[in-house]
């Protein structure tokens, strides 16, 4: 069992239920992709069954952020404005992904 | 000012949440349904003064580039995301609102951008003065402004071009460091 993968699965479902137990499901289902059903759910669990639950043995989220997107990543220089908006690209990018976009 | 009912206090706890984020007052009252003389005076208690004076502005103020554009877009994608798939479609819901323009806040801060711009934004769009279209090269949807001085095309598109043509253009060096083959080698 790899600690990493534990440990990034627990701290995701932490972050869920707290934002859950703050009222702040959208931020749950916008900033970590959660559906509200995995809100609900997390919501009432016990910090003990997040652990057996982060205890499997794969991560249970990935990256959302589209390749096209991430490619540009690796280039150095941008001016801060390009910086801006490779930033709310990727943002925008992150609200059509339920609704399936072409990323 | 008196209140009298659970609901009529949880519309001025709204309304001193609205004015707080620098909502106009008029268009608080039009969301609220609240006298002007009560939210004048949650304005004076929220800010220690009383509204100023001033005309409603269009939300064209507040896109001028091709980045607004973008900012402005992503603004309203959170709104939906926010308020469910429908929310665009109804009038303008006071809690969505604060909540998205909290989240964009967060994330995505914009000086000079309140939540009057947010509401302009949302109210044109309801009314079909800008238009929300979906891009069909890169997936993403975008605010058109008919009658703005950019052009009507996809901002996200433009802006990636426009750091694609500086990249190949050699303006822009590869970040090693970040470069997934190097890493791999390594």
């Amino acid at each position: 069992m790899d600690k990493d993968i534990s440990e990034l699965n627990r701290l995701f479902m932490l972050k869920i239920r707290e934002y859950a137990h703050l009222g702040e499901e959208h931020k749950a289902r916008y900033l970590l992709g959660a559906s509200s059903d995995v809100i609900h759910l997390i919501k009432n669990l016990s910090i003990s069954q997040i652990q057996a639950l982060a205890d499997s043995n794969a991560t249970s989220f990935s990256l959302r952020i589209p390749a096209s997107l991430l490619k540009e990543f690796q280039f150095d220089g941008y001016s801060e404005r390009e910086e801006q908006s490779y930033r709310t690209h990727i943002l925008a990018s992150l609200t059509q992904q339920r609704r399936g976009g072409l990323l | 000012m008196k209140i009298h009912s659970l609901e009529k206090w949880e519309r001025c706890e709204l309304a001193a949440e609205l004015i707080r984020r620098r909502l106009r007052t008029f268009h608080v009252k039009d969301l609220l349904k609240l006298p002007e003389t009560e939210i004048r005076e949650i304005h004076r208690m929220v800010h220690g003064s009383s509204p100023s004076p001033g005309g409603r502005r269009s939300s064209l103020y507040c896109c001028r580039t091709r980045l607004d554009q973008q900012r402005l877009s992503l603004l309203v994608l959170l709104y939906r995301e926010v308020g469910g798939p429908t929310s665009l479609l109804k009038p303008i819901d006071s809690r969505t609102l604060i909540n998205s323009f909290d989240l964009f806040q967060d994330i995505c801060s914009t000086p000079g951008l309140d939540l009057t711009d947010a509401w302009l934004l949302l109210s044109d769009h309801l009314k079909g003065d800008i238009a929300l279209t979906h891009c069909k090269k890169c997936g993403i949807e975008y605010l058109q402004f008919p009658n703005a001085e950019i052009p009507i095309s996809c901002p996200f598109c433009e802006l990636k071009n426009r750091r694609l043509s500086r990249l190949s253009s050699g303006e822009i060096e590869t970040n090693k460091e970040a470069d997934p083959d190097v890493l791999y080698k390594r």
